[in-house]
This record gives C-alpha cells, sequence and structure tokens, in this order.
C-alpha cells in the first residue's frame, strides 16, 4: 500500500529533533491555550502563525496543528478539575468528568479522558490516511462550477449548523465575503476598495484580522467578566483507572472515535456537535442511564474520545478540498498558502513531503501529549492562577509583536486594533464571528470560480446544477439541513 | 460605561450592518459591473451591499421582535483603558521605538487592570525589555528602533 510507505517517509519527517521540538511546542502551547478560558485554539493559532514564518511549511503546519489538538487536551483537563470549559468543545466532559472528580475519581478521569483521546486521534488518522488519497483523486476532476457550488454549501453549512439565529450567521458570511472583496480583482487587477492604500492591493492581511478578531475581541470580552474565583490545586491520587471503570470506558472510546471521525468530515459541522451526539448515543445505549450526569465513566470517555477524533478528521476537508471545515483549520489553511503550499486535490501529489509529514507528526503529537498530559497537570492548573490583569497584556504585546512582524506596517497594526473593536461588539450581541473569518478565506475563491463557470458555460447559470460533483455536495447539503432539523428535534443543543 | 437592553445593541449592529451594505452599494457604483452573462469586478460587491443590507435589517429587526431585556453593559471601563492604551501603543511604535513604548504600556496596562503600580513596575519592565531581546536580538524580528540609537 503506498499510503502506508509513504506515512513512514512521514513518520521520518516527524520525529527529525527540529519538528519533534515544533510539535512539542505546539502541543504545550496548545494545551496552555485550552486551559486558559477566553483563549482557544483558534486565538492560541493566530497568535503563533507569525513566528512560522522562518521556518519551513512542514515545521509551521506541525507546530500549529499541535496547538490545534493540543487546545482539545487542555480544555478537557479544566473541565474535569474544575468544571471550567476551557473551550468550547469540552462543555459537555463537564457533566459527568467533573462529577467524577468530585467523587475522587479525577486522576481516573483524567486517564480515560488521555487514553480516549489519544485513541480517537489514532482512529481519525487512520482514517485520514485512507479516505484522502480516494478523495483527493476524486477531487481533480471537478472544474469551477463544482468548485464554486462546494464552497458556497461550506459557508451555508457553517450557517446551518452554527450557534445563535441564522440571520446573524449569514450577515457575518456577507460581511466576510465583501471584505474579500478588498483589493486588486484577481481576474482583472481592477482596485477595489482600497482608497488608495497599496497595503490593501492584496488584501486585508488575513494574520492581522484573525488575531484581531479572536484575541484581542476575546480578551477584551475576558476582562468584562470579574474572576474571583480561585482555581483549588486538586489531588492527583490514583491516576489509574479500576477494573469496572476501563471496561466501561472501552466500548464507548471505539464509539466516540466512529461518532467523532463521522462528523469531522462534514464541513461545518464542530467539535460541539459530535460530543453531544456521542453523549447522546452511549446514555441511550448505556445499562444505566440515570448514572449519567453522576459520573458516568461512558458519558466521559465517549465525548472525549469523539471530540478528538472529529480534530483529525477535520483535517480531510482542509487538506484534500482546500476547505477550512472549522475556523481553526482555516488558520492552518492560510499558514499553507503564505508558505506556497495550496492545501486541495493536488497537495497530495505536488507537496507530499508536507501531508504526510502533518499526518505522521499529528500521531506523534497524540502520543507527546498522552505522556505529557498526566504529569503536567499542576503546572497547567498553575497556569489558570494567573491573573488576567497580567495575563491580558503579555498576550496583547504578543498579538502586536506578531502582527509587526509579519508585514513591519503599523497599518496591519490598526487593521488587528480595530478588528479587535469591532470583533467586541459584534460577539457582544450575539454575533459569532467564525462564520466571518471564514468568508474571508473563502471569498476570493468563491468569486473566482462562479466568475469562471460563467465564462466556460457562456453565461448559462444552470452550469451550477448540473454534472455528478456539483449535485453531489448539493446532496451532501440537503443532507446536513436534514440533520440538523433532526439534531434539534432531539433537543442538542446548537452548537458553533 | 453604557447600560442598556441586550436587544437594544442586537438591533443597533444589525443597523450597523445595513449601513455598511449600503455603503458598499455605493462605492461599488465605482466599479464595472459588466453584464448578467459575464459579471465584472463590480457584480460580487453589489450583490453583497444588496444581501448585507437586507440580513442587517432583518437582523434588526429580530431584535426588536424578540425583545430580548437582559441588561448589557458596553464600553466596560477596563476593555476602554484596554483599547485605549493598545491604540496608543500602536500609535507610538514606530515615531518612539518599542524598547521604550512595549514596558510603558505593559505598566500603564497592568496598572489600568488594577494590578497596582508596584507590580506593574515589577513585572511589566522586566517582560517589555525581555520581549524586545527575545523578538528583536534572538529571533530576529525587526522591531521599530524609533528613537533610541539601536
Amino acid at each position: 500500500m503506498q499510503s502506508f510507505s509513504l506515512l513512514l517517509d512521514g513518520l521520518a519527517t516527524a520525529i527529525t529533533p527540529t519538528n519533534l521540538l515544533l510539535c512539542f511546542v505546539g502541543c504545550l502551547w496548545g494545551t496552555a491555550v485550552g486551559v486558559l478560558p477566553g483563549l482557544g485554539p483558534l486565538a492560541g493559532m493566530a497568535l503563533l502563525l507569525p513566528l512560522t514564518y522562518s521556518l519551513d511549511p512542514t515545521g509551521a503546519v506541525i507546530m500549529l496543528a499541535g496547538i490545534f489538538y493540543g487546545a482539545m487536551y487542555g480544555g478537557s483537563t479544566t473541565s474535569i478539575l474544575l468544571r471550567i470549559p476551557g473551550e468550547a468543545a469540552s462543555i459537555i466532559t463537564c457533566i459527568d468528568g467533573h462529577e467524577m472528580a468530585r467523587r475522587g475519581r479525577g486522576g481516573a478521569a483524567l486517564t480515560i479522558a488521555a487514553f480516549g483521546s489519544f485513541v480517537g486521534g489514532t482512529v481519525s488518522i487512520l482514517g485520514l490516511m485512507v479516505a484522502a488519497p480516494l478523495l483527493a483523486n476524486a477531487m481533480l476532476a471537478i472544474g469551477p462550477a463544482a468548485e464554486a457550488v462546494l464552497m458556497a454549501m461550506a459557508l451555508l453549512v457553517v450557517a446551518a449548523v452554527s450557534s445563535g439565529p441564522a440571520v446573524k450567521t449569514l450577515a457575518m458570511i456577507t460581511l466576510g465575503l465583501v471584505f474579500a472583496t478588498i483589493g486588486l480583482d484577481q481576474l482583472t487587477a481592477f482596485p477595489r476598495f482600497m482608497f488608495g492604500r497599496l497595503e490593501l492591493a492584496e488584501g486585508m492581511s488575513f494574520v492581522a484580522l484573525a488575531i484581531g478578531l479572536f484575541g484581542v475581541s476575546e480578551l477584551l470580552l475576558s476582562l468584562d467578566d470579574a474572576i474571583t474565583e480561585r482555581p483549588r490545586t486538586p489531588r492527583l491520587v490514583d491516576l489509574l483507572p479500576t477494573r469496572a471503570e476501563v471496561r466501561e470506558a472501552a466500548p464507548a472510546t471505539l464509539r466516540g472515535s466512529l461518532i467523532g471521525f463521522a462528523f469531522g468530515i462534514v464541513p461545518g459541522v464542530s467539535h460541539i456537535v459530535s460530543t453531544f451526539a456521542s453523549y447522546a448515543v452511549e446514555k441511550r445505549l448505556s445499562r444505566h442511564p440515570e448514572r449519567f450526569g453522576q459520573g458516568a465513566v461512558a458519558g466521559l470517555a465517549g465525548p472525549e474520545t469523539a471530540n478528538n477524533a472529529t480534530t483529525g478528521s477535520a483535517m480531510i476537508p482542509l487538506l484534500v478540498l482546500g476547505i477550512p471545515a472549522i475556523p481553526s483549520t482555516a488558520i492552518l489553511l492560510s499558514a499553507l498558502q503564505i508558505h506556497g503550499v495550496q492545501p486541495g486535490p493536488l497537495m497530495l501529489s505536488e507537496h507530499p513531503g508536507v501531508f504526510w509529514g502533518l499526518v505522521a507528526s499529528m500521531y506523534v503529537g497524540n502520543l507527546l501529549l498522552l505522556v505529557l498530559n498526566l504529569p503536567l497537570v499542576g503546572l497547567f492548573v498553575a497556569l489558570l492562577r494567573t491573573p488576567m490583569t497580567v495575563l491580558a497584556p503579555a498576550v496583547l504585546l504578543i498579538c502586536v509583536i506578531g502582527v509587526f512582524s509579519v508585514s513591519a506596517s503599523t497599518f496591519d497594526l490598526w487593521v488587528m486594533v480595530t478588528a479587535g473593536a469591532a470583533g467586541y461588539g459584534l460577539r457582544k450581541f450575539g454575533y459569532d464571528v467564525a462564520p466571518l473569518l471564514l468568508a474571508i478565506v473563502l471569498g476570493d475563491r468563491l468569486e473566482v470560480s462562479v466568475r469562471r463557470a460563467l465564462t466556460i458555460s457562456d453565461g448559462d447559470y444552470s452550469t451550477f446544477v448540473q454534472g455528478p460533483a456539483a449535485q453531489v455536495f448539493l446532496g451532501i447539503f440537503v443532507l446536513v439541513g436534514a440533520l440538523q432539523l433532526g439534531a434539534r428535534a432531539l433537543g442538542w443543543r446548537r452548537g458553533g | 460605561m453604557r447600560s442598556l437592553h441586550q436587544w437594544q445593541g442586537d438591533a443597533a449592529v444589525g443597523g450597523l450592518l445595513a449601513a455598511v451594505g449600503a455603503l458598499v452599494i455605493h462605492l461599488a457604483q465605482a466599479l464595472p459591473v459588466g453584464t448578467w452573462r459575464e459579471p465584472g469586478p463590480g457584480a460580487q460587491p453589489l450583490v453583497l451591499g444588496v444581501a448585507l443590507v437586507v440580513l442587517g435589517l432583518l437582523a434588526a429587526l429580530r431584535a426588536w421582535r424578540v425583545r430580548d431585556a437582559t441588561a448589557a453593559t458596553i464600553g466596560e471601563p477596563r476593555a476602554v483603558a484596554t483599547l485605549g492604551l493598545l491604540g496608543g501603543f500602536v500609535l507610538l511604535l514606530e515615531p518612539v521605538g518599542f524598547l521604550l513604548t512595549a514596558p510603558a504600556f505593559l505598566i500603564a496596562l497592568i496598572a489600568a487592570l488594577g494590578g497596582g503600580w508596584r507590580r506593574a513596575a515589577l513585572i511589566g519592565l522586566p517582560l517589555g525589555l525581555g520581549a524586545w531581546a527575545v523578538f528583536d536580538r534572538v529571533l530576529g524580528v525587526p522591531l521599530p528602533p524609533g528613537l533610541l540609537p539601536l
């Protein structure tokens, strides 16, 4: 099997000292931002993005991906020990995970969560390895019309599944598409909305926008909440789960892997949906559904596994279709583009080193996190004690340095400050800025493919519903819409 | 700081988005729209501008109909101070230089957030100087020298 030998090559890339160190730094920083409420994987990746410019593309993406899945681990640690979901995907872990900790099984809960995450990550990477080459071959055949449909569907799916009212999400997507038109028109080089500023010729700086919208606005929002409660350091007695706990966790872990993987492939369906789905399934299958909410091991193991499996499979639409399914992978996309690697069906043949290096490093990273996470729990809890009064200024300083280092221009810093203030206002009143960022990333390609398709079809708009590829994408959209309606009928909370 | 109901802010943001949409439509007039069969550079902005006006108004209307009366505030002193100091930092960064502005920014912000001047100086000064040393000297990120002959 060719994939397998390529994966071995990738493994060789991933365990070079430099890449191993980068993976380690990414995982550590990711766990830290996952632990800290207010800083999520997005802000964590946006902040370190500028530091990756001096690296080669493989190293850069290895580190950034490490932040992405590291944050998922960090979020579960604080959920279990302190009932604080460090990031949104761990909300469900708070229920039974924290209940286990309250009953003195906190150490076991951490082990089960870490091991579940490891299994989930492994399964999804195996899936990625098998599915990616097949999907990439299928994608090579599609033309601009189908590509336009795919992109539009990806954005609409985000609108359908995101938290909050659809009209707000659609407004954010539209605004993002407007921002994407700033700069020189890609087909005619006609300047649009540049106001004579040369800095805008290639559009607004993605880094400045991402750091402003997610880093700065997040900090401003977290300053609002008075932080009064100081976390207690938990005692980590007996990390080993009992035999009964293992027996309950094992099947839940396997089911969680499959659920998480399946949900991650669909663009726009995030970790929150997959964790809620896994919890619901475990509760239904359990012989003791009444123990859910009282520290049920399966209620912890399933969702934790699903969470990490989703992280791995969310890479599939990014790497194979070039479409970031969730905002975190949008940052990975822009990091790859900065290094001249265009994710998409050609990536596997044009940059196999980057692709397989990344896949292998995700495997190594999951192993690292498993080893790291348990002994370092005390350190991360201590991090939670850093007062916001010191943390916020320090993080803002990193933001400024990060944005400045990309372009050495104060113009981009003003973009960041403005985006931060705007993001603060928008989020305060229930507008999710993640779809905005996704639309900014996808806007260019959406417009270009629409116009190219119309040129090819000589202005015939029916080109967008013809051909098998376009119809498959439309079908997926209808399916996700139906799933979403079904999920709402079952009473799951809507997640973004 | 201003206190208001959640829906008022919600509606205001909707109105603001609609206004941005109107502005986009206005600015797009200067761009060649092309034809329906062959859209030019101005076509997509025009369509998006119209969509933004409609969606912004719909969002505002929705806010007004739901009337979420939860108390909300905008412009908390801590957030305003943070944004203000950040703006000042960016403004002075190039003319004055990173080495002088960064510690000043950190000290002022830690103090403004209620950390106390003593702690602000004890943490802010080494953090600012350290950041310069690490990024400018070690990692080779060129930070603006400003007034100092570096």
